[in-house]
């Protein structure tokens, strides 16, 4: 079966070929120009994280955020407007397509891996996209058979009672582990990971419902970075390589339980979390060369030492996860 | 490799060790193989006259100094070669010939030095020892040669009014990641027209501030430019001489440079002379500062090559290690762990 990931960057090459990809490309690029009057929301919209939603919901909500920071954020003019919600809507359509078996069998999953629901429950910019595309086609089959997905069919099917279990606790069970991730920030992973992973594979309850609420996890950071790839298809031409040629330092090169990291001092201009880029470091044997998100971001800037980046980043695995290890100890 | 001495007198110490070499059984233990007895005494013996050159360099004038220190160090390089090489050197001439400055100017450092391609030829043969560089102009003015030594720069420019090759570096070590930096006010010439030598071999790509030129290196590049007597680290720029860029090793400026000047003392009195006597320019300064640091610096340099690491000589406190002023940021976040427990 092939990877998720090759899927992905074989469907993003498809994107070129969208009638309306460069004038989208072209919008997208005139927001952030910084003479655009268009600039403010360009530089917050791209701060929400969540592609042209988040642009979208700025937009939306202007004039609730201008009563308390006066003239601060511009609208969106009617074509990029329009232009936004198709991009949006392109992107929905994925994690729709995604995410359809899953919420066959599991309705209270859609409130937890859509990452969209969040910040936009009711779906507020609905229009109709639909892809007809053979590469998206395989796209979609490749991660309806990745291993979340088995691991997810196979323990309900062993347990069928967690299908009882009430929407709100699976709902408590997600967030309250990824805000327990966060907390402990990118170098740390909560101190209880360890003990759940090693006793994932007992067949008690807990374990069970361990298994689904990793997996889980591991879904939504799969469709954040498939839903970054997309966005960023259609925005730029070039995808951000962090190498030889532009690294400065490197602090950290480790694995925990959630991810493989890398800590990093560049000089190549990058602005946003969320963002996807190309690492190559290149090393004795070999390179280590990965689709890394970025995690962490620290700009500085100084007449005595220039421009500094200091990021931190997480590895995708195969699915395009950047949780890719919280499923290694998983029995499928 | 570097070994740091401690010495009051470096040049002394340096050829305290370079006169062990003078010594036919030190020759065959660094040789480690059986060689004939006159390659060994040819060893020797340059070693030795090298000394003797380097010695009287001090006890005469600017009249005739060059010359010796110039006889001093072909020796000194044929005795460090013979070593390095294990084989008979085997040259027929200095490889280069001098021609006075044809215009009107007065300056020494408009005399041309023609390098010859000959393989015969002293140049052609050290430098194919000594230098990555195979490549070399068939002409080159004194004054280029000066303009490559870093402790000269401040000197050349003003006496010449162009700039200089070297490049002077601030080496700023952080816990953050080091970098190195070059203040803009040392470049006086137009940046954009500022190219290092091997520069893509160390650094990614630099930027601009106001102050500075930062520069930080590659993390498999390889470490670039020289260091003056100070320990100060230089960058080289290229020679540029008919549209094509050329770079030497420093052992071969300053073959270039003593060759120049002993040829001209020694065969152009009547020009030397009233140089030595009378220079308004400033340039005798130079000339003077030059030989300074050939007579310093080219006997630790071919020390250097023989033993394979740098050597340095420094009249500060060595074998003690002081590490009371750093700390690791573990120690620090234990120390505030304890202060927390205790609180509570």
């Amino acid at each position: 079966m092939s990877k998720v990931k090759d899927r992905v960057f074989s469907f993003s090459k498809e994107i070129l070929k969208e009638p309306d990809r460069n004038r989208l490309m072209n919008l997208y690029n005139q927001l952030h120009k910084n003479s655009s009057t268009q600039s403010n929301i360009g530089y917050y919209g791209r701060k929400q994280y969540k592609q042209f939603l988040g642009y979208l919901n700025l937009n939306a909500r202007k004039e609730e955020i201008n009563m308390n920071l006066p003239g601060e954020i511009s609208g969106l003019n009617d074509e990029t407007y329009e232009s936004f919600v198709y991009g949006h809507n392109f992107i929905r359509y994925i994690n729709t397509q995604c995410l359809a078996p899953l919420i066959e069998i599991l309705p209270a999953a859609y409130k937890m891996v859509d990452p969209y629901w969040e910040i936009d429950p009711k779906n507020s910019f609905n229009s109709e996209v639909i892809i007809v595309n053979d590469e998206f086609n395989k796209l979609i089959r490749s991660f309806q058979m990745s291993k979340p997905y088995k691991i997810i069919k196979n323990k309900l099917e062993l347990f069928p009672a967690i299908k009882d279990i009430k929407e709100q606790d699976f709902i408590n069970g997600f967030f309250g582990m990824r805000e327990r991730i966060k907390k402990f920030g990118f170098n740390n992973c909560p101190e209880e990971l360890f003990d759940i992973v090693m006793k994932i594979n007992q067949n008690t309850h807990t374990s069970l419902f361990s298994s689904i609420i990793f997996s889980l996890l591991y879904i939504n950071a799969s469709l954040q970075c498939i839903d970054q790839i997309i966005f960023q298809k259609f925005t730029s031409d070039k995808l951000k390589s962090i190498n030889e040629n532009n690294i400065s330092k490197i602090y950290n090169m480790s694995s925990n339980s959630l991810s493989q990291i890398y800590e990093l001092l560049t000089t190549e201009p990058v602005l946003f979390c969320g963002d996807i880029l190309y690492l190559d470091i290149p090393r004795q044997n070999d390179n280590i060369k990965d689709f890394c998100v970025i995690d962490k971001l620290e700009i500085s800037f100084s007449q005595e030492y220039g421009e500094e980046f200091k990021i931190g980043l997480r590895g995708t695995d195969d699915n395009f996860s950047f949780y890719g290890n919280l499923l290694s100890n998983i029995k499928v | 490799m570097e070994e740091i001495k401690f010495s009051e007198n470096p040049i002394k110490d340096t050829w305290k060790i370079l006169l062990k070499y003078s010594y036919t059984s030190n020759i065959e233990r660094y040789l480690k193989e059986t060689v004939e007895n006159h390659f060994i005494q040819s060893i020797a013996g340059s070693i030795v006259q090298s000394y003797e050159y380097f010695s009287s360099f001090t006890k005469v004038s600017l009249n005739t100094s060059p010359l010796l220190l110039y006889y001093g160090f072909v020796n000194l390089i044929f005795a460090g070669s013979s070593m390095i090489t294990k084989e008979k050197i085997i040259i027929k001439n200095h490889g280069l010939t001098l021609a006075l400055p044809t215009n009107d100017s007065k300056k020494i450092g408009d005399c041309l030095i023609n390098i010859s391609n000959s393989n015969d030829g002293a140049y052609k043969t050290y430098n194919s020892i000594f230098s990555d560089n195979s490549n070399f102009p068939q002409k080159i003015k004194l004054k280029d040669i000066f303009s490559m030594i870093p402790e000269l720069k401040n000197d050349f420019e003003e006496c010449y009014d162009q700039p200089s090759l070297c490049l002077p570096v601030e080496v700023v070590k952080r816990r953050e990641g080091d970098l190195e930096r070059i203040e803009i006010k040392d470049i006086i010439q137009d940046l954009s027209l500022v190219e290092i030598v091997d520069y893509e071999k160390c650094y990614i790509k630099p930027q601009t501030t106001n102050k500075y030129i930062i520069l930080r290196k590659k993390i498999n590049g390889i470490d670039i430019g020289i260091r003056s007597i100070s320990g100060q680290k230089f960058l080289y720029q290229y020679l540029e001489i008919n549209n094509q860029k050329y770079y030497f090793d420093v052992l071969m400026i300053y073959f270039l440079g003593l060759y120049a000047l002993g040829n001209i003392s020694r065969y152009h009195p009547e020009i030397w002379y009233p140089f030595v006597q009378t220079d308004q320019t400033g340039e005798k300064s130079i000339v003077e500062d030059f030989l300074s640091l050939a007579h310093r610096i080219l006997p630790n340099l071919i020390l250097n090559k023989i033993l394979d690491k740098r050597i340095t000589f420094t009249n500060n406190e060595i074998g003690l290690i002081d590490k009371t002023t750093e700390y690791d940021p573990e120690d620090v976040k234990k120390i505030i762990k304890e202060e927390l427990r205790g609180r509570n």
